[in-house]
């Protein structure tokens, strides 16, 4: 250091800024203890009691240890002045009587009381007696020499205050630290008391060591500090052992529910004595008894109902062949049949069309729901895919004066996808499309991106009212229950096509506003089992004109239990209605049946495609949660 | 996270300040309240203080006698005071183990006294012409003297840079000890008797001690204890026992409230005192020691090691633990014709103790009683020649033996009264030899004493039965006997010097006093009264005539009143009247012839 800087401001300076420095460091790690600190207050019931107990005993611990220790010192004190004082008093009168021999302060004898008396007062030896030092002074007469027993030098004790004191005819006393015997420093009390004697006043001092009454004021605190501190770690101890006998049952029932919720319906909690706790858990094991009874009931009546609608589309299927049969026969024939014979020829051959397809729509649906579904999913182009779809119902379209356009890439757009599903989804989408399309134009538009590729359908017929967007996928669901079935729809076609969606783990979404027409959007991944995240066309058309009520963006309600509150997605769209349809494989699995309230999504997941995402159908563009999806799967 | 760094904080200062509390270490003057207050002012030096050398002014011979009394006081500050006297640079310096102890001596008057020659340098040379009385000693005893002079001469003048004697006198050459006159020993000491008990334990002896006045009444009990602590005088030391080894004084003598308790404290070595009887012992001792103390008028408490032991009322316990074993009022007896009457004024008549057909021939006698018993020795007259005849009976020896052999000369049988267990043990100086008998064996028995055994002309004894007073050689002596298996034994001899000589007779007068008869200064025959130590000297008769005075008989309770009965040639005197038939007690058979006078007199007590 430079000698400039010896100044004390500068060293403050310096050690401030040190102190800085090193307070910055503590802060950094203050905090990060304090932050990992705070998460276990907040997680852990037990730490909670027990630091709060431990806090509330110690206080209330170190209060009363505070008053014991203060009243012992006292009552030390006190027996310690008190001691000292009666012995002062009996040694003032034996000097008042020695010193009664003498009349006269020049007599010769006098030294030799003074000196005796404060041997026979000290007691002789000063090693037995731990230390006391009586002293007689005369202090108004110079002349007389001070006597001291055991002779040691008393003036470093002896304040002047207390001399003074004294001198004028007061008892006085003062605790003072001295070393008269060169052992080190001990605690003195010096008591002094004036002696009335026939040639006027001496003084008589005692100067005892308070060594044995420090020692038992210090045993006692050491005492009253451990006890308390033992009384407190007992405190702690206990509070951590009751709350750990309550909490753990706790614990054990919330990680019995956790197995619940999970799947694993055998959990029970081990059920021990009659107490509370043994109520709870007993309870908790009924509920979980009757829960998993209700469930195996329940999927055993959706088992039985699935199996049944197989059942029953296998068994229609052998006689409709033989009907098949028998009606293609008198269609072929119906040239020669009476008019009205032929007009009902055709359309018992049309009907059985009808019923072979709803057949056939059944059995799909049948096999989503047993899960038989299976993805055969590989690398294709989609572009054909489209223009195939739109070929085939071109006829179609024009028989209802709608044109078809179709929007694709000029790049061939592959992806990891089962282009009979595909096609059928389209096919189905095209074809409502048409069906409802009011002669306005339907546009079909391909789109690709890394990770996904959309494909919207827009119509621009009567619309969807709020609401419907949901609705449409649901089984045998109809915007008009009134309007005649004119083209063959089996009311199972977007079922299907949810399912073929979700088993690609993609999206099926359908927006709709009244006059507006309607929107359908698949989005699928570019890779089989790549989860979306996003989708490279919008679902809300661009030229949709109705105003977003809330600027802010547009929510959607989960369908089923397990979904979330959805992210505002594009706020910059004016959203009308729209919908966003999740399942996860518990909502599929507690809620299914054509006439449940969310659109009919069969359990993809077991015997699915293997590394299909469970959550096949999100929302659109949400952002990706690692940590939720882990809790999800 | 607030609230717990509160807590947290709180339990710190509540463990501070848990740790904190103790006795402190440093703290202000605390008062208690007034303390006792002296309720007597501080008394100015009173009295007992000798004259300083500026008292005298300029007259030579008061300042020669205030310096030969300069010595009286404390023994420890008797340099210093006779230094005041002497001009610096000729200051007496003490010797090593020198307490104090100052040479007494007698102004020898007949000799000239003290003489003042005046010197032609304006000083003047004293001559004090004395006869050495002993040392007084720091403890107040007086032993015999160890100077020989009889005059000590020293110079006194003005100092020398003082020409106009406005400084006073000074002694200029001082002699080369302490000297004081004895004159002093009476005017700034006062006479103290403690007592020690001889060694069989049986009686206690008087010491006679000068206390100085200076010395306040209130230290006078612890004066008197200490000189007990510190054993008997030089020649009672054979004779008298100290007190147990290791007894010490515990403090001073604590001045009493009035008519309250006087308390003496003392430590003992273990094993002493254990029986009743040697406390009491020591009590008694020390009750009697206090017999004079003004602060002693109603109770004394002796604690031994602070532990109170023993509280009688002084008075009263002297009275059941008398001094000696004295019962009643002495009687008097005289010799006429050979016969023993009984003389008028006894308090309760007792007749003569012997039969009637003893009482013949008879010279002299010399009677004890103890109680009923009595002891008698008679001295008679067998042709030329003398015999003792003694005997001892209740209330009358009936039975009287005549002792082995015949002499010259008897004197008059003394006994001395606690010594034996078997009876009082008789004292006779035959043909000038000091011989010793008892009562049953009546055979004389040389006293022993270490060395040659003196001529002895005449002796008496101490009620005490330890000390005897003997003149040997016309000079008087007193000493210590012990009773031994062999015999009687002279422990202890001390010479007395008084102013008379030619001494004759002597006996006891008091505890510490003897009666002297010899020839003063003027050629008379005189009776001094003389302290046991020959401190004091007092005329008792003088111009008693001029035959020599061949015994004195004398009662020694002092303050009594019976006067002291002295015999001269072959007359005895009481006072200075002879003894006449008519101061027999009346109903004599039968009384002795009126124109005879008593040839011998005596006392039995």
């Amino acid at each position: 250091m430079a000698p400039t800087l010896t100044s004390s401001s500068a060293l403050l300076a310096r050690a401030a800024a040190t102190g800085r420095r090193l307070r910055r460091l503590g802060t950094v790690r203050l905090a990060r203890s304090a932050t990992g600190l705070h998460r276990t207050w907040r997680r852990s019931l037990q730490v909670r009691v027990v630091t709060i107990t431990l806090v509330a005993s110690s206080l209330l611990v170190g209060g009363f240890a505070y008053l014991v220790a203060d009243n012992i010192t006292e009552i030390v004190l006190d027996n310690a002045t008190s001691d000292v004082r009666s012995r002062l008093e009996d040694g003032q009168e034996y000097a008042s009587e020695q010193l009664s021999n003498h009349t006269n302060v020049l007599e010769q004898g006098l030294r030799a009381t003074l000196e005796n008396t404060v041997n026979y007062l000290a007691g002789g030896d000063p090693a037995q007696l731990g230390g006391v030092v009586v002293a007689l002074r005369a202090g108004n007469y110079p002349g007389v020499p001070p006597a001291t027993s055991p002779q040691v030098d008393v003036s470093g004790i002896l304040t002047p205050g207390l001399e003074d004191r004294v001198k004028r005819g007061d008892i006085a006393h003062q605790f003072r630290t001295g070393d008269l015997f060169d052992e080190g420093p001990t605690k003195y009390l010096v008591y002094g008391s004036p002696v009335p004697t026939q040639f006027g006043q001496v003084e008589l001092y005692y100067f005892v060591p308070l060594t044995r009454w420090d020692q038992i004021a210090d045993g006692s605190r050491a005492t009253v500090l451990a006890t308390g501190f033992a009384l407190v770690v007992l405190l702690g101890l206990l509070s951590g052992l009751v709350t750990r006998l309550v909490v753990n049952p706790v614990r054990v029932a919330a990680r019995t529910a956790q197995r619940l919720s999970a799947g694993l319906l055998d959990q029970r909690m081990v059920v021990n004595g009659e107490d509370d706790l043994a109520m709870l858990a007993s309870s908790f094991n009924q509920m979980a008894t009757n829960l998993q009874r209700q469930i195996v009931r329940l999927e055993e009546m959706s088992r039985l109902q699935r199996r049944f609608t197989s059942d029953v589309s296998h068994e229609l299927r052998t006689p409709l062949t033989t009907v098949r049969m028998a009606a293609d026969l008198i269609y072929a024939e119906r040239d020669g049949f009476d008019p009205a014979v032929t007009r009902t020829a055709e359309l018992l051959h049309a009907e059985l069309d009808r019923f072979e397809d709803l057949l056939t729509d059944l059995l799909e649906i049948s096999r989503f729901d047993a899960g038989f579904a299976m993805l055969d999913a590989e690398p294709t182009d989609v572009v054909p895919v489209v223009r195939r779809v739109v070929d085939r119902l071109e006829s179609l379209a024009r028989r209802c004066g709608t044109p078809l356009e179709v929007t694709v890439p000029d790049a061939p757009v592959i992806a990891e996808v089962d282009p009979r599903r595909v096609e059928r989804i389209l096919r189905n989408l095209v074809g409502n499309a048409v069906e409802h399309g009011a002669g306005q134009p339907v546009v079909v538009v391909l789109a690709a991106d890394e990770t996904a590729v959309a494909i919207t359908v827009r119509d621009h017929g009567v619309g969807l009212k709020p609401g419907e967007e949901k609705l449409v996928f649901n089984r045998f669901w109809r915007a008009d229950p009134s309007r005649a079935r004119q083209t063959g729809g089996t009311g199972l076609g977007l079922s299907i096509s949810l399912e073929d969606a979700r088993l690609h783990g993609g999206w099926l979404e359908a927006w709709g506003a009244p006059g507006e027409g309607a929107q359908f959007r698949l989005t699928l991944p570019a890779r089989a089992g790549d989860r979306l995240t996003s989708s490279p066309l919008r679902l809300v058309p661009a030229d949709a004109s109705i105003a977003v009520a809330d600027p802010l963006g547009w929510s959607v309600a989960i369908p089923g239990g397990g979904g979330r509150p959805g992210e505002p997605a594009e706020p910059d769209l004016p959203a009308a209605t729209s919908d966003t349809v999740r399942a996860t494989s518990d909502s599929v699995r507690a809620a299914a049946g054509p006439t449940g309230p969310v659109p009919s999504v069969g359990p993809a997941a077991p015997g699915g495609v293997a590394g299909s995402a469970p959550g096949a159908l999100t929302g659109p563009r949400e952002p990706i949660d690692p940590e939720r999806s882990e809790v999800a799967g | 996270m607030n609230r717990r760094r509160l807590a947290l904080g709180a339990v710190a200062v509540l463990l501070s300040g848990l740790v904190g509390c103790g006795i402190p270490d440093e703290t202000d003057v605390r008062i208690d309240g007034r303390g006792p207050v002296a309720n007597t002012a501080p008394e100015a030096r009173t009295g007992g203080q000798p004259p300083g050398r500026t008292d005298s002014g300029s007259d030579q011979e008061t300042f020669a006698m205030n310096y030969l009394t300069a010595a009286a006081g404390e023994p420890g500050d008797a340099y210093k005071r006779v230094n005041e006297f002497i001009l610096e640079g000729s200051r007496l310096k003490p010797k090593a183990e020198d307490d104090g102890a100052v040479n007494v001596v007698r102004i020898d008057a007949d000799k000239g006294g003290i003489v003042v020659t005046q010197r032609n340098d304006g000083t003047s040379v004293v001559t004090v012409f004395v006869q050495q009385v002993g040392v007084l000693q720091g403890n107040g005893s007086i032993d015999e003297p160890v100077e020989a002079k009889t005059s000590y001469s020293f110079v006194i003048g003005g100092a020398p840079t003082d020409p106009g004697l406005g400084g006073g006198l000074w002694v200029l050459e001082p002699p080369s000890v302490l000297l004081m006159a004895d004159t002093a020993l009476a005017t700034y000491y006062q006479e103290t008797t403690i007592y020690f008990w001889n060694f069989d334990k049986t009686t206690l002896l008087p010491d006679l001690r000068y206390l100085p006045r200076s010395v306040p009444v209130q230290a006078h009990a612890t004066a008197v204890l200490n000189w007990l602590i510190d054993g008997p005088s030089h020649w009672l030391t054979p004779v008298a026992a100290r007190l147990p080894e290791g007894t010490t004084p515990v403090g001073n003598v604590p001045v009493p409230e009035r008519g309250g308790r006087l308390e003496v404290n003392l430590s003992v070595k273990a094993g002493a005192l254990e029986t009743d009887l040697d406390l009491q012992q020591l009590f008694t001792q020390i009750v009697w020691s206090l017999r004079l103390n003004q602060l002693l008028d109603n109770e004394l408490e002796l604690k031994i090691q602070n532990q109170p032991r023993m509280v009688e009322v002084a008075d009263d316990y002297r009275q059941k633990h008398p001094l000696y074993q004295i019962d009643g009022a002495p009687v008097g007896y005289a010799v006429f014709d050979g016969r023993i009457h009984e003389l008028a004024g006894s308090a309760s008549p007792v007749s003569v103790p012997i039969p009637a057909t003893e009482n013949q021939n008879i010279v002299t006698a010399g009677m004890s009683r103890d109680g009923d018993a009595v002891a008698v020795a008679l001295v008679r007259r067998e042709g030329d020649s003398v015999r003792l005849r003694t005997g001892s009976g209740v209330k009358v020896a009936q039975t009287l033996v005549n002792s082995g052999g015949r002499y010259t000369t008897l004197g008059r049988p003394v006994w001395l009264k606690e010594t034996g267990n078997g009876g009082p043990v008789g004292l006779v100086v035959a043909d000038d030899r000091l011989m010793t008998f008892t009562a049953g064996g009546p055979n004389l028995n040389a006293v022993s004493f270490s060395g040659t055994a003196p001529s002895v002309s005449a002796v008496g004894a101490a009620m005490d039965g330890n000390r005897i007073a003997f003149v040997s050689k016309g000079q008087l002596y007193v000493a210590g006997v012990r009773l031994e298996s062999d015999g009687l034994k002279v422990v202890s001899t001390r010479r007395l010097s008084t102013s008379l000589h030619e001494l004759s007779a002597v006996d006891w007068f008091g505890e510490n006093l003897l009666v002297v008869a010899g020839m003063d200064g003027t050629g008379h025959r005189a009776i001094h009264r003389v302290n046991v130590d020959s401190a004091r000297e007092s005329p008792q008769g003088v111009n008693l005539g001029a035959a020599p005075i061949e015994a004195l008989a004398a009662y020694p309770v002092e303050g009594q009143p019976f006067q002291l009965m002295h015999e001269a040639n072959q007359v005895a005197f009481m006072g200075d009247q002879a003894i006449s038939p008519k101061q027999v007690a009346p109903g004599e058979v039968p009384p002795p012839s009126s124109s005879t006078s008593a040839n011998a007199a005596f006392y039995l007590y």
